[in-house]
């Protein structure tokens, strides 16, 4: 009963930011402006609706697909390693996607955004490549390392490599491609348009649907491993389903989005205290929904922080989710999730 | 004559991998029956766990073979082996936040669809698991809320769960206080009379294997592995042996315990009467022999009311503190 009041309140709070974020924006456009645009009443040529139309429909879509995908990546990771640190920002899939960018973007030099859809392209197909560069390499340590701890330092070993080649690549590269490239690294919701929108939804969506399906396993992997391969679990089988299913969106959020840290790390944590449970059965829906909810009030922090400019995404959402790790670590004799 | 579940058939078990083999023990031969308690016991590194871990299927053997219900077990998956072999570890579980009754349910895996969903049928058996270790009331309460005790016990409800007809646990009281301890192997012995379950366990703890388990396994890497029936092992005197033949202890068969070999210059006492058990116990702590023919005799009215006989005199007292220290007074050469 509790939990379908708070299910219900996470709908709402989706449905409020999802508005929040058309209602407000860099632009400063009048309500009953917004209504009509939406209720398809207003010129269809006027600069207002190709901003609410073009601009902050698809970005607060883009949010909504982004965090849920990004949190539900944490929490698969967190449980598949048995830690709470793990995500796809530290296991490297992320600095891998960075890596395949950085390669495209450095590459064209700063002529990449006049590339148009070829640019565009490239750089998903950059990011996906990173990704599964990385992803390949941790699932052929995760063939021969037994232990999930180890693994996630080999993770993490990976991202360090990936950084200083990225370090590498900017050092030598024209400083408008280095500009191009710090531009995406801080990350934003804005850069999917209207006719891009339905692959990243369809890849998402497809994601999340993964995820649903690696519940039973999940749930029998927080017993640790030796118990779930007791219980008949394929432990190889399911590491790499998990792997191979957050590689690839984190790959597809990153390709677009820029690699966003801590939404992945810490929204886990947060629907894991709300629901006070580790049960994916709970788990897995409420961290897809929590997901959406923060990355929309990020997005709408990003906006409405400043009067009239638009700051970085990465900007925000460390100061969102670094006090909910730190809030972990202090308590967590308290908590005990992970003990 | 009750159901032979496991049988090993010239068994060699250690760790091998293509460089190298590091076999622990040679041609091993033993059975698991069902409705019967078995303890493997053997100092540390004795190899108890590589042991269990090869019959569980999680390291295989060097050679030899193993057979659950005459199936050689090469031929079975993890998913047909767990379906026969409920497994309860030492580790502690990781995470904190599933309930008694998610951990408990994860028993049924085998048995759940796609998604884990659970059946009106399977309810019913995670409700009579939990009910025979009696943990109904931890079914809400988490993990990181229970002691170690309530820990294992739904560890075990887990493995019944599984209705798998053989449950191993590795050193199942190594971390219990005594009460969780004696129910721990009560519901343990329970399992395997009313449920005829086999139940093997690793143990360190000798008088409660002597108590509870029906068979004894011993294990020291220069003696291999011995089987008998629990008493029978310990007539055999195979458990002075892993203690060590040159070592002043010997197994008491009166009282199950193990014993210091008598001193020749302590004082030899005799002990008759009803309820001597602790007044021996006192007595043999400090180091003072105790045997048939000596030349003081205590004699148990009880426990408040003990007679102290000497070629000396006689003198009565009542408590066993008060006995303790008369003997302390008596001089050896004074009472020979």
């Amino acid at each position: 009963m509790r939990n379908k009041l708070k299910y219900i309140i996470l709908s709402l709070l989706i449905i409020i930011f999802f508005f929040a974020n058309i209602f407000f924006g860099s632009a400063n456009i009048e309500f009953g402006e917004i209504i009509k645009i939406l209720t398809l009443q207003s010129d269809p040529s006027s600069a207002t609706h190709i901003i609410v139309l073009s601009s902050r429909i698809p970005q607060a879509i883009t949010a909504l697909f982004a965090g849920a995908g990004l949190a539900i990546c944490g929490l698969m990771l967190q449980t598949l390693f048995n830690n709470p640190l793990a995500a796809p920002s530290i296991l490297g899939i992320s600095s891998g996607s960075g890596l395949g960018v950085a390669v495209v973007m450095l590459m064209f030099g700063g002529t990449i955004s006049s590339l148009g859809l070829f640019g565009y392209i490239s750089i998903v197909v950059g990011a996906m490549v990173g990704a599964c560069a990385v992803l390949i390499i941790l699932v052929l340590f995760s063939m021969k390392i037994k232990s999930n701890t180890m693994l996630l330092v080999v993770g993490i070993m990976v991202g360090y490599v990936t950084s200083s080649l990225i370090t590498l690549l900017n050092y030598f590269a024209e400083s408008s491609g280095v500009v191009s490239y710090v531009y995406w690294g801080m990350g934003d919701f804005s850069s999917v348009t209207n006719q891009n929108l339905k692959y990243f939804m369809g890849f998402i969506l497809f994601g999340l649907f993964c995820s649903v399906m690696l519940i039973k396993p999940l749930n029998a992997l927080l017993l640790g491993e030796r118990y779930a391969e007791n219980l008949g679990v394929n432990i190889n089988r399911t590491r790499i389903y998990v792997l191979i299913v957050t590689g690839l969106l984190t790959a597809i959020i990153t390709a677009f989005c820029g690699p966003i840290a801590f939404i992945g790390l810490s929204v886990p944590h947060i629907a894991r205290l709300m629901f006070s449970t580790s049960n994916h059965q709970t788990l897995i829906p409420t961290t897809i929904m929590l997901g959406s909810v923060v990355a929309l009030i990020c997005n709408l922090l990003t906006v409405v922080a400043t009067d009239g400019t638009v700051i970085p995404l990465n900007a925000i959402t460390p100061l969102m989710g670094a006090p909910v790790i730190i809030y972990i670590i202090i308590n967590k004799k308290k908590i005990a999730y992970f003990n | 004559m009750s159901k032979v579940l496991i049988t090993a058939k010239d068994l060699t078990i250690g760790y091998a991998n293509s460089q190298k083999h590091s076999s622990l023990y040679q041609s091993l031969n033993f059975e698991l029956k069902a409705g019967e308690l078995t303890t493997i016991m053997g100092v540390n590194g004795a190899g108890k766990s590589t042991l269990i871990k090869t019959i569980c299927g999680i390291i295989p053997p060097i050679s030899g073979d193993i057979y659950i219900n005459e199936n050689n077990i090469s031929k079975f998956n993890r998913v047909d082996i767990s379906k026969h072999i409920g497994i309860v570890l030492t580790e502690r579980v990781a995470d904190g936040g599933l309930t008694g009754w998610d951990v408990v349910s994860l028993g049924r895996y085998n048995y759940t669809g796609f998604f884990g969903k659970i059946s009106e049928e399977d309810k019913r058996i995670i409700e009579q698991s939990m009910q025979s270790v009696g943990i109904l009331d931890l079914s809400t309460k988490q993990i990181a809320n229970m002691s170690d005790g309530e820990r294992q016990k739904v560890m075990i409800a887990k493995s019944l769960c599984q209705q798998s007809e053989i449950i191993i646990l590795d050193e199942p009281t190594a971390f219990l206080d005594i009460r969780s301890r004696i129910e721990t192997m009560q519901l343990l012995r329970d399992c395997a009379k009313k449920q005829n379950k086999a139940i093997l366990i690793s143990s360190h703890d000798l008088e409660q294997s002597i108590q509870y388990s029906d068979n004894l396994w011993v294990m020291a890497k220069n003696e291999g592995l011995y089987c008998n029936t629990t008493e029978d092992a310990i007539i055999s005197g195979v458990i002075e042996k892993i203690v060590g033949n040159d070592s002043n202890l010997y197994m008491d068969y009166k009282t199950g315990v193990f014993a210091t070999k008598n001193n020749p210059n302590a004082l030899n006492v005799k002990v008759q009467g009803s309820d001597t058990f602790l007044v021996k116990n006192a007595i043999r702590r400090e180091l003072i022999n105790i045997c048939d023919e000596a030349n003081v005799t205590i004699s148990v009215n009880s426990f408040t009311d003990i007679d102290i006989i000497t070629k000396l005199g006689s003198s009565k007292v009542n408590s066993i503190k008060e006995i303790v220290s008369k003997l302390k007074t008596y001089n050896y050469n004074d009472i020979n």
